[in-house]
Formats: structure tokens, sequence, C-alpha cells
């Protein structure tokens, strides 16, 4: 059985992903590769392998790119020092790659869950009724 | 690296000609089988091509759609395929690929 | 019997929640200027609602995903981006318009200013997306929307003469003084009017909150082939209403009051009451659904949960949009601008945003990926494609004809 295909642009780049209990969790903004150990001077046939998905403001202003995405992406970095900002979610966390992109974690587990967090803390819980359900 | 890295980079060929842009990172599920998920995602290579917009609109996997549509965006140039250890070199601008341009493999848009 | 009644609530919800300021100033005032010479224009602007919001519907019934949901998966985030940017300005313009609205129908009804009234409609509108669950929310408004069909029967009751009436409608002419320019130019603020792009984009969020699936294809179908175009009736009824009773009398539409007054003429207090609680459902039913396409857009483009149906605190961010947006639009429509010059620039700025909303639903209704087997027929690319024409024509055309003819002045 031939191995599955993916070409990341158009199956992975931009779709959304999808935690372990079906809640939305952002959309794919960018994805990290890791090159072989020294890379091109390495003779072996290593290939670089996908090692995360990466999910955040910062992240998408990066790839955006212009003046407007870098500078965005550089205030990101600063009020997210580390590694934080990078919203990255190892491979291993990654369940299936479909229409969307299903995790095996809860989208609390990531990172990129800060922001919601802020706001569900500082605005949306402060008004009566936010816990209501659907009904 | 990012896959944002690598997207939209100009490729040259080793005597300097242009063989199209990266259009997208066409990536295989043939690795050692890693922690939780299966076989590893290991990256074969580029597909390279001359415009962007095919691609991006999805007509790479048997889409129909309106005569329209289709007229504005499909490319004249068939794309190719650059395997991973032809690539010599990443730079900020390109990327250089060793040999010619002319005996890469060209695949279904 | 359960799935008649779906059906038929879905249609009379369809026609009543199809009319909002845009199509009750626009009608209006087209009525009023140029009788049944610009009644065509609703004719191609329903077909064209009909059309793509089959294909918006269909793609959230199939798919389980909204439209504007797939465009940055399909197109891009740049091309996305700009197409988010575009149509939430359109959208907060339309939003601010329709608060507006609310508030000039509750003038009408109570005699105080309508500024007084805005913050107060503003609130309304929030608590209800805030508390009130989906479908309860469109089948109310929906339903008491259906009183607008008091202008059906003003024209009725008018006794015009309906030979005429067709034979004016199908052969238009202008009257001696008015100008090409302006008469395409009001031609474009009455397709934006029927194509507002907030629709599709909230009929398809609508279809994925109700949890549709391939199951509710025909209910989708039922709603927009038969409520859509009933509602268009309406739009027509709006218009015919000014022609017989507003353009004999020179009177050209710039209150609200205006487009109440052939009712008031025909049918009396009564009549009016009834028009006022239409207008009422029409645009706040409007309201609430632009106020949600905020946060529709925005929270689909960054893949954050939205929706009315999680809890509120579980799509934090989203309901933060919602609740921003609506605080700019009350604040705009606070600092007294006209409401009626807002909903007309709405409207072409509506008209020069179409390409952007429709060009994607095209691209994603046609994918195999998403739709399966349900992908679009030949028939409806085929009409799709010619739309695509004359919404280029329409969103191209827009701006230069409201410089050139000072804005239908």
């Amino acid at each position: 059985m031939a191995a599955r295909i993916i070409d990341a642009a158009l199956e992975l780049l931009d779709r959304q992903l999808i935690d372990r209990d079906d809640k939305l969790a952002g959309n794919v903004d960018d994805v990290e590769i890791t090159l072989p150990e020294n890379w091109p001077a390495n003779e072996s046939d290593e290939l670089p392998v996908v090692t995360a998905l990466l999910s955040g403001p910062g992240v998408l202003a990066e790839r955006l790119g212009g003046r407007l995405g870098r500078g965005w992406a550089e205030f990101h970095r600063r009020i997210h020092p580390g590694t934080a900002g990078l919203g990255a979610i190892p491979v291993a966390q990654v369940r299936e790659i479909g229409s969307a992109i299903r995790l095996a974690v809860a989208r609390d587990q990531l990172p990129s869950d800060r922001m919601e967090d802020w706001f569900r803390r500082h605005v949306i819980a402060k008004i009566p009724g936010a816990g209501h359900a659907p009904e | 690296m990012r896959l944002s890295e690598l997207l939209g980079k100009e490729v040259v060929d080793a005597s300097g000609e242009r063989a199209g842009h990266v259009h997208d990172v066409r990536i295989q599920q043939d690795g050692p089988v890693t922690s939780g998920f299966d076989a590893a995602l290991r990256v074969h290579g580029l597909i390279i091509g001359r415009g962007g917009l095919a691609n991006r609109l999805g007509y790479g996997r048997g889409t129909r759609g309106p005569w329209v549509i289709r007229a504005i965006v499909e490319g004249r140039h068939r794309p190719s395929f650059v395997p991973w250890h032809r690539i010599s070199a990443i730079e900020g601008e390109r990327i250089r690929i060793s040999g010619s341009h002319d005996d890469l493999e060209r695949v279904e848009p | 019997m359960k799935k008649v009644f779906a059906v038929t609530l879905g249609i009379l919800t369809a026609i009543g929640g199809f009319v909002d300021i845009g199509d009750i100033v626009a009608n209006a005032a087209v009525g009023a200027r140029y009788k049944w010479a610009l009644a065509w224009v609703v004719v191609v602007g329903v077909i064209g609602i009909v059309l793509f919001a089959e294909m918006a519907g269909r793609v959230a019934a199939v798919s389980g995903r909204a439209v504007f949901d797939l465009i940055r998966e399909r197109l891009g985030p740049r091309f996305a981006l700009a197409n988010l940017i575009g149509s939430f300005f359109v959208n907060l313009m339309t939003l601010t318009a329709e608060i507006a609205g609310v508030a000039l129908a509750l003038e009408l009804a109570t005699d105080v200013n309508y500024l007084l009234w805005l913050p107060v409609c503003a609130f309304a509108v929030w608590l209800v997306i805030w508390r009130v669950k989906f479908e309860t929310m469109e089948d109310v408004f929906g339903i008491v929307g259906l009183a607008m069909i008091v202008v059906a029967v003003t024209v009725w009751r008018a006794g015009p003469d309906w030979g005429s009436m067709f034979h004016e409608a199908s052969h238009p002419s202008l009257n001696s003084g008015e100008g090409l320019p302006t008469y395409f130019y009001y031609a474009i603020a009455l397709f934006g009017a029927a194509m507002t792009p907030y629709e599709v984009f909230f009929f398809s969020s609508g279809a994925v909150e109700e949890h549709w699936t391939r199951a509710d294809l025909f209910v989708n179908r039922a709603n927009v082939y038969i409520g859509f175009p009933l509602g268009g009736l309406l739009s027509l009824a709006l218009m015919s209403a000014a022609a017989l009773t507003l353009a004999p009398l020179d009177i050209t539409v710039e209150h609200l009051g205006q487009v109440a007054l052939p009712t008031t003429l025909t049918l009396g207090k009564l009549g009016l009451a009834t028009l006022l609680i239409g207008f009422f459902a029409a645009t706040f039913g409007a309201a609430l659904e632009t106020a949600l396409s905020a946060g529709y857009t925005i929270a689909q483009y960054f893949g954050w949960q939205w929706g009315k149906f999680v809890r509120p605190r579980e799509a934090a961010r989203f309901h933060t949009v919602v609740l921003a947006t609506i605080v700019v639009a009350a604040i705009i429509g606070l600092s007294s601008v006209d409401p009626i010059k807002v909903t007309e620039y709405s409207l072409i700025f509506s008209a020069v945003a179409l390409p952007l909303t429709y060009i994607p639903i095209l691209v994603v209704a046609n994918d195999p990926g998403y739709m399966g087997t349900k992908v679009n027929s030949r028939f409806s690319n085929a009409l799709g494609s010619v739309y695509l024409v004359i919404i280029l024509v329409a969103a191209l055309a827009a701006i230069p004809l409201m410089l050139a003819t000072k804005a239908g002045a």
C-alpha cells in the first residue's frame, strides 16, 4: 500500500484544527519542518520531517508578511517571550488529517488557547449568563 | 524552518535559469513511526510552477467548475516536481536546484 | 407532518426575513422616483440571491462548514483577509443602518426621537443574541416580519391599473430630465440591496448553527426557491406603493415616514401600525443577522470557536467581537449621521464587495473535496458564471457612478 501523499499547502495549511472534544481550536497558520542535521552538507538520504503545526496570530502575521505582518509578529514575540507565541502543536498530537485536522488533545492544552482564555476571563465571564446553556 | 519560508520562493537551476516558484511541498507519510501518530511525515520535495493561482484555488484535485473561473485561473504550464535531494541551497530570496529545470518530472496540475 | 411544518416555517421565515432597511429604503426611493422602470433589477437581484443562497446552504449542509470558513482554506489567508476587511467594513455600515432603522421605526410609532431609541435598540439587539436561542430568534422575527405583507395589501387596495404597471416594468423608460448614469446608480443600489453580502454568510453559518445535514437539503431548497422570491415580491410591493402614491405627488424618500405614507393613506392607522410592526421586525432581525455575521466572519477566518450553539464562555472571542461591533455601530449611529444616507452608502459599498463574496462561493460549491457528489450542476455553474459577470460590472461601476451622479442627486 503506497504511503499517503499530502501536499502541505493544499491539505495542511489554513485548515481548521478540531480538538479531542470536537471543539474548534484555531487554524493551521504555518507548519514547522525540521531539516536533517547539517543539511545540505550532510550527504545522507535523510529527508526533512514535519515536526509541528503552528497556530496563532503571531505566526499568521509572519506568514502574511509585509511590513505590517512582520511588525505584528515582532510585537507578538515581545508579549509572549519564549516559544509560547509559536503555538506549536507537535505532530504526535495530530490524530487525523482530513478536511479538518483532528487533534488528540483538548484545546485548553494548546498554547493558542491563551488568548481565548484571556477574553473568557476578562470580558465574557463578567457578563451574566455566560455559562448559560444554548438550550 | 517553516513551510511559509519555502512557499512562493523563486527556484533557479544550476545554470541560473528560472524554473518557477514553489507552489507546494509534497509530503509522504512514510517515515519511522514516532510516538502517537502513525508514520512520520517526511518532506519528499517541492511542487513548482509558473503563476500561483490555479493551485491555490484547488484545481489540482480534480475540481470541476465554472468555465469562466477556470479560464482565468489555469496557467498554461504544468507544474513540476523537485525531489528534495536536488535542492542544493535554500537562500533568503530563492532556492537553487542542481541540474537543469528541463529534466524535472511534470506532474498533474 | 412535522416535516411539512418545518418546511412551512422555513418558507414563512424566509419571506418575513427577506426585507431589511436597505430593501425598504431603496425600493421606496426608486419607486417614488422611477416608478417601475427599475423593477427588472429586483427580479435580477432575487434570482441572484436565490442562486447563491442555495449554494451557500448546500455547502453548509453537506460539508458541515460555513462558506466563509472555507474561503481561507480554499483561497489563502491573503485573499481571505482582504475579503474579511472589506466584508467587515460593509457589515459595520449595514449594522449601523439596521440599528438606526429599528430606532426610526420606533420613532414613527412613539414620536420619541430616534437618537434616544438608538442605544436601547443596540442593547436589545445584543441581549437577544446573548440569550435567545438561534432558532427562536430566526422564527420569531421572521414570522413577525410577515406584517410587511400589509404593503402588498396597500398596493391591492390602491387599485392600480395592473396592465399599465406591467407594461411600464417591462418597458423601462426615463422621464425627461432623468439621466442614464443616475438610473444605473440606483440600479446598482437596488441590486446591492437584494444581494447584500451578509445574507449569504449568515445563511450559511445559520445552517451550521441549526445543524443542517444532507437530509435538510430539501428544506434548504424550499426556503430559498419559494421563500426568497415571495420576499422579493414584498420588495416590489414597496416599490409599487411608492410609485402609486409618492411619485404622482413628486415626493422623494428622505425619511422612513415617507415610506409609510402610502399605507397610511390607503389603510389608515391600522395599516400604519401593522407596517411599523413589520419595519421593526425586519430591521431588528436584520440587525441580529448582521451583528452575528461580523462575529462569524472574523472567528471563521482565525479558526476560533464561533456560534450560538455553544455556551458564550466557550466562544469568548466570538461574542466579544459581536458585542464590540454592536457598540461601534451604535456609536456611529449616535453621531447623528443621516441614517437614510448611511443606508444608501451601505448598499453601494455592498455592491462593490459582491465579487469578494460570490466568487469564493462559486469555487467552494464546486469542490468535490467538500461537496462530494453535491457539487454544482452545470445549470448552476452556467447561471453562476453569468451572474459573476453582472456582479463584476456592478462592483466596478458602483463608485464611479456614485461620484459622477453625486450619490444619485
